[in-house]
């Protein structure tokens, strides 16, 4: 299919001769430069230096009042080839053009033109109109695009209307080049760049076409672009497209920050009722329930909830962006409930008709434990640790499931492991624990234990060895196959430990106070 | 004050030809004239202005004309005197010494000869150091020096005196003299006091005159580094060197114009364009001007080093362009408008072409 939409095409200068729009002109020299793209037309009686002259500009003059042989030919033709314009016409010259003149024009590859006209003006407007016509026409389809973008409220709405104008599909891709929105479209991924451009070869099958960033936050890296690909075209009908191209994809930056802003708005909601519900208490409980019911939340039958805490390099827009693909995944796994974003991470319940079995909960906390680490599994550095309360009915029973939720999730998080689930029943001996890990005296007591060797152990190495052996048991061995080093280096590495903190390991009083002091360390870290 | 020689009159009407850039008149009658007057009268005395008395009377004297015409019609020598004799009865007063007007040309030469016959000196001064084609292209109009009062003779003993307000109104009228008069006559204008002359004059000008010419008849021999000694006291560019591959000569507003296209001898690719109004005045390269007026453009035989005149150039010659400052006495306010390019109709600024051989 031919991308009939972005044509009329431009010009070259041999076209536009062949049209005899200048009337019967003669190609006087510099042949060598007709197959240049006239991008305007202008008409003077007098060019030199002082002419402003752009790319392609066919400079039409009227050389009737030149001299025979004039030097002035040769300045105008170091004027148009100075400027990179497309040709020189001479209208009316009293004489034919001499040869100092006509080794320019092949020297300089310009192509210089001879003409008779009665009106000069007339000649050069009607040229004129057929050169601008591409741009007339590209003119129409922005305005045509500018009108449309006042209804295209969503992205698959601009999409729409921009492959509409264009004549072909424009489809949103991601850096992978999968197609968030839009047709189906094949593109190389190494097509995918931080700038506008188009090229011969865009498409995974080597199709021309166009490239452009979409913008939702400038600064930000571009994660996602606005492609088209051309069925054919030539380079002046890319750069066409390219220009329309790039207005909509300001349009589909606008239309994603618009979708940004109304999560964030719901978002912000559902976390203010989650506040409600976990007991700030200004509401009465009515109120809470007929809130949760706009929501679509249930707090019927048994209740069951969670809570999600994320640490490593995740801000709240991290949660935002992957609250849908959490939610989808949660469904699968057979968690089928409210999802509610924090900044940290996620709350959410689960209800059932009947108290959940012992089973249910070891189901619940495994099917937990596959959506995060589906999750975190491609986000670098990223540790989910989430916690189960016992399930409960109502309101209250809602309330005090979510806050052993988070008990289970900060206990969660003092172990080694990316990613870790607990049910606050499986915890038993250790909520013994809890008090002292919440203690702030405590944790400065922690800092102050270690200093010695956090401050020689910058990137943390030493610590995460010391914890690991410790979470091992005190096995180098199975320490050393965790950490992927050899035992030897496990076993130097602790004796290191225990000289630069003066412990005895051996000793079980110090082994379990330095596994405290390591766990709380970590705890804050996470926390942090 | 000084004694002119003879070898020294052969290097400075070789000079005269190179400062008059194409035009000017041929010299050698010039020459011929001088060192007749020599061989009659004794030797010819050059001093500088400041040797004479400050309110002493300088004339000039000059042949004026078409180009053409004085290469055939050889003046017959009377009416330079005449013409200098008939100014000095008007102002009532004779002159101390003669001044050349340009020294460029058969003018370089014409006023020693009549001042050697009349016995007085010449000055080493002058008001262009180039040829140029009217009356009114003088440093003295620079300086608000009128030409006026000012005699034209013929050699049959026709003459004319008369008062002119501007200098561009003596030029109109002088031509007009001159076309009734055989287009081959003797001028005298200017006519000035010597502290005029030393206030407003191009002072050592015959001296740079033989001094460059001097050097190129060094060249012509094929003396060692002869070149670089005239281009390193001229201040001159070889700007370009090529084969005339197109002459268009055309007479047009009483002006021989012309324009010679040269290809260069390397890059034959390469092209310059010499335009041409009487002298050489402006040379095109790739569409830009490189050399303009005032400063002074050479055409010199590729192998002989010989000047060549407008009306010697033909195709196919092998030509050095040679572009050399003009006196810097010209750079002073109204030079552009006097005898800049556009002074002789050509829309572009004056290019100094030092600047692009740096």
């Amino acid at each position: 299919m031919a991308d009939t939409r972005l044509r009329p095409r431009p010009l070259t200068l041999k076209q536009l001769l062949a049209t005899g729009a200048l009337g019967d002109c003669h190609v006087v020299a510099g042949e060598q430069g007709l197959d240049r793209v006239v991008s305007d037309v202008y008409v003077t009686a007098h060019c030199d230096l002082a002419t402003p002259i752009s790319t392609g500009l066919l400079v039409v003059l009227d050389a009737r009042e030149l001299r025979p042989n004039s030097y002035a030919l040769d300045v105008a033709l170091r004027t148009v080839r100075d400027g990179d314009g497309s040709g020189l016409v001479a209208v009316n010259a009293v004489s034919a053009t001499g040869i100092a003149t006509r080794r320019l024009a092949d020297r300089f590859s310009t192509a210089l033109v001879e003409t008779e006209a009665a009106d000069v003006l007339a000649v050069a407007a009607a040229a004129r109109e057929l050169v601008l016509q591409p741009a007339v026409h590209q003119a129409a389809m922005m305005s045509r695009l500018l009108r449309g973008l006042d209804r295209a409220t969503t992205v698959d709405g601009t999409l729409a209307l921009a492959s509409e104008i264009l004549g072909r599909p424009c489809s949103l891709v991601e850096a992978s080049s999968a197609v968030i929105a839009g047709p189906q479209v094949s593109v190389r991924p190494q097509a995918l760049r931080q700038h506008a451009y188009h090229a011969p070869d865009v498409g995974s099958e080597g199709e021309p076409g166009m490239v452009c960033p979409v913008v939702v936050v400038p600064g930000e890296p571009v994660r996602l672009w606005l492609v088209c690909v051309l069925a054919d075209g030539d380079e002046p009908i890319q750069r066409a497209g390219l220009d329309l191209l790039g207005v909509a994809s300001w349009a589909v930056g606008a239309n994603l920050v618009h979708d940004r802003l109304a999560m964030e708005r719901d978002a912000r909601h559902r976390l203010a009722l989650l506040n409600e519900v976990v007991g700030s208490g200004e509401l009465p409980d009515e109120a809470i329930l007929a809130q949760m019911a706009t929501f679509g939340w249930s707090a019927a039958g048994w209740i069951s909830a969670f809570h999600v805490q994320l640490s490593g390099p995740v801000d709240s827009n991290w949660v935002l962006v992957n609250t849908d693909a959490l939610g989808e995944t949660l469904v699968e796994v057979g968690i089928d409930g409210p999802l509610i974003e924090r900044t940290d991470g996620w709350s959410g319940w689960v209800c059932a008709p009947a108290e959940p079995s012992v089973g249910d909960y070891q189901r619940l906390t495994r099917s937990l434990h596959d959506a995060l680490w589906s999750l975190v599994a491609d986000a670098d550095g990223v540790s989910a640790h989430a916690g189960v309360g016992r399930p409960a009915t109502g309101l209250p029973g809602l309330r005090a499931g979510l806050i052993e939720a988070r008990q289970a999730a900060a206990l969660a998080g003092a172990g080694a492991r990316r990613v870790a689930v607990r049910h606050i029943d499986e915890l038993g001996i250790q909520r013994i624990m809890l008090g002292w890990y919440g203690s702030a005296d405590f944790g400065r007591v922690v800092a102050a234990f270690l200093e010695p060797l956090t401050s020689e152990d910058s990137d943390g190495e030493l610590l995460r060895t010391l914890q690991t052996y410790l979470d091992c048991q005190s096995s180098a061995t199975s320490a050393a196959a965790a950490l992927g080093v050899h035992r030897n280096t496990v076993m130097k590495r602790v004796g290191r430990i225990a000289d630069t903190l003066n412990v005895n390991l051996h000793d079980p009083d110090q082994r379990l106070a330095l596994q405290l002091v390591v766990r709380m360390h970590r705890l804050d870290r996470a926390g942090a | 004050m000084r004694e002119l020689t003879i070898d020294e009159i052969d290097d400075l009407a070789l000079g005269a030809t190179l400062l008059g850039t194409g035009g000017g008149g041929d010299p050698y009658v010039g020459k011929l004239l001088v060192k007749q007057a020599i061989a009659d009268h004794g030797p010819a005395r050059v001093v500088g202005p400041e040797e004479l008395p400050e309110d002493g009377r300088v004339l000039t004297t000059a042949i004026i004309g078409a180009p053409t015409v004085i290469l055939e019609k050889i003046p017959a020598g009377t009416e330079f005197r005449a013409g200098i004799r008939a100014l000095a009865a008007y102002l009532g007063e004779e002159p101390v010494a003669l001044m050349p007007i340009e020294v460029g040309g058969v003018n370089t030469l014409v006023p020693i000869a009549t001042a050697v016959e009349l016995g007085i000196p010449i000055v080493d001064a002058d008001g262009m150091r180039r040829a140029f084609p009217q009356i009114e292209m003088t440093v003295f109009t620079l300086h608000g020096l009128l030409a006026a009062p000012m005699s034209i003779a013929d050699e049959k003993g026709n003459m004319c005196v008369f008062e002119a307000t501007t200098n561009q109104t003596a030029e109109a009228l002088a031509r007009a003299a001159i076309l009734q008069l055989g287009l081959a006559n003797a001028i005298s204008c200017y006519p000035m006091t010597v502290a005029d002359v030393r206030r407003a004059g191009i002072h050592g000008s015959m001296t740079y005159c033989t001094e460059v010419g001097r050097r190129l008849a060094q060249v012509k021999r094929g003396t060692a580094r002869a070149w670089e000694e005239l281009l390193d006291y001229t201040e001159a560019a070889l700007v370009f060197s090529g084969k005339v591959i197109d002459i268009d000569r055309r007479t047009t507003e009483g002006f021989a114009r012309g324009t010679v296209v040269l290809e260069h001898l390397e890059d034959a690719s390469r092209t310059m364009r010499v335009e041409i109004q009487n002298e050489n005045l402006i040379a095109f390269e790739e569409g830009e001007a490189v050399v303009t007026v005032p400063d002074l453009l050479c055409l010199l035989d590729y192998e002989s080093a010989d000047p060549i005149t407008t009306e010697g150039l033909a195709y196919g010659q092998r030509l050095n362009v040679l572009a050399m400052p003009c006196a810097p006495e010209w750079h002073r306010d109204g030079m552009f408008d006097l005898v800049g390019p556009r002074a002789f109709g050509y829309d572009i600024d004056y290019v100094d072409f030092r600047e692009n051989q740096r």
